[in-house]
């Protein structure tokens, strides 16, 4: 068992880095054929998790498109769930889908059809997920001050759709099993899937996102190119900054603003160097 | 492994950062899938021709928010917001879906999988906030490209600057 496993995992890698669809196809083909016991099945199987990984993987620089946007949409869900819904105010939802859309369509993805929304929750973060969803609390919203700041906010989360933060931790394997083959109807029972796996991976996703949001690295890398996609639109380069420096006069012990962020402090100070590098 | 696998991820970032802006004389990638190459460095500028998705061309100067370029097509004035920095990903099910026209966007017409969505919304007794996002998406799907650039216009944003 141990060996397959072994073998499983080496021919998922494989199958990452070299993207050798065709090749998979052979290898499954000739196992099947050679399938005359439990053992020729489960490597059949390992086979089957490797080509998914290898499907999934050509999709860690592009899962298809469906596949991102059916994600996107079930943590879009969960993140509304989480807090407190969605403001149905059509002025401000009007507001922070047209600046955007305005930053989207100069993004390094403007194919995806980006969905701006304000979540009623008096705290103070924002979120985005795969597909082009992205989400500003009512608690944000209400602090900032001008659309400078607001394509600020916008901009970082634009970046990590563009950049596929997301897909891409689901492209490291830890949610692999629960999105291969998603589009495909083999299980489907009655027009319905066995959810189980997606489920849970998607759960999985939301708490990554919700909860503990990225790494500072990934962070970081979100403030500085989504300043620049506000400014290379026309927004104030130093809009987030603008922002942050706003939320940390409102901070205060019992409030963190930001939670799944790295320290205002910390983003500010960042930013301040990088605009000093521009000019 | 570990202690080599971070040093090489911070270079990564690093890198990943710096790249983030435009110079002359680097290669960049047009992010449409139809982007005219202007004569000159305003919207309404005369069409020397249209480059492909992905199309490689060599920054020759930077002007505003515009970078003048060259390319195998010609020479011209591209916006910055319709290049990037590095080249972007074809994703097949997006090239699968696109037809010549930039009229509508790829995602427009790949909508999720909804069977998928609706089952999972059920099973996860989620059905008010789907309800949320389908409303939202209705609001954000109103919001046509013609009403976003007329707002860029009216506001001096984008390529109107």
């Amino acid at each position: 068992m141990k060996k397959f496993a072994t073998l499983g995992l080496l021919l998922l890698a494989f199958g990452a880095f070299a993207q050798f669809g065709g090749f998979f196809k052979n290898l499954q083909s000739n196992t099947n054929t050679q399938n005359n016991g439990n053992g020729g099945g489960q490597l059949a199987g390992f086979f089957k998790i490797g080509q998914d990984a290898g499907n999934v993987l050509k999709g860690a620089n592009g899962i298809g498109l469906q596949e991102e946007e059916t994600i996107g949409n079930s943590v879009a869900v969960q993140i509304v769930s989480r807090y407190g819904g969605l403001v149905r105010d059509p002025v401000i939802t009007r507001r922070v889908n047209l600046i955007g859309k305005s930053l989207a369509r100069s993004c390094e993805r403007p194919e995806l059809n980006f969905h701006f929304g304000v979540l009623n929750s008096p705290t103070v973060n924002a979120f985005s997920a795969p597909g082009g969803y992205v989400f500003i609390t009512r608690g944000l919203y209400d602090l900032i001050q001008n659309d400078d700041e607001l394509g600020g906010v916008l901009g970082h989360e634009i970046e990590h759709v563009a950049k596929k933060h997301a897909l891409k931790i689901i492209a490291r394997g830890e949610f692999l099993q629960g999105v291969a083959g998603l589009t495909s109807d083999a299980g489907a029972v009655g027009g319905k899937r066995d959810l189980t796996q997606y489920s849970q991976s998607v759960g999985q996703l939301s708490n990554l996102i919700i909860e503990k949001g990225f790494d500072p690295q990934t962070e970081y890398i979100a403030d500085a190119s989504g300043s620049q996609l506000a400014a290379t639109v026309g927004y104030a380069p130093d809009g987030l900054r603008q922002c942050l420096q706003e939320l940390q006069k409102h901070e205060t012990a019992g409030a963190t603003f930001f939670p799944t962020h790295p320290p205002l402090q910390d983003r500010i100070t960042k930013l301040q160097a990088n605009e000093t590098a521009r000019n | 492994m570990k202690p080599k696998v971070i040093p090489i991820l911070f270079v990564c970032v690093i890198c990943a950062t710096l790249s983030v802006g435009f110079e002359a004389g680097k290669t960049a990638f047009t992010t449409h899938y139809e982007t005219a190459l202007l004569e000159e460095p305003q919207p309404l500028a005369k069409s020397v021709a249209t480059l492909p998705f992905a199309a490689s061309v060599n920054i020759t100067a930077l002007q505003g928010h515009w970078a003048q370029v060259s390319s195998t097509n010609g020479s011209g004035w591209i916006y910055l917001g319709n290049l990037a920095g590095t080249k972007p990903f074809e994703n097949n099910s997006v090239a699968g879906l696109q037809t010549s026209a930039s009229a509508t966007t790829a995602s427009v017409a790949a909508r999720p999988l909804d069977n998928v969505t609706a089952q999972y919304d059920d099973q996860e007794g989620l059905g008010k906030a789907a309800d949320d996002v389908k409303w939202l998406e209705s609001q954000s799907d109103a919001i046509s490209n013609s009403i976003v650039v007329d707002y860029l216009k009216a506001n001096k944003k984008g390529e109107y600057q």
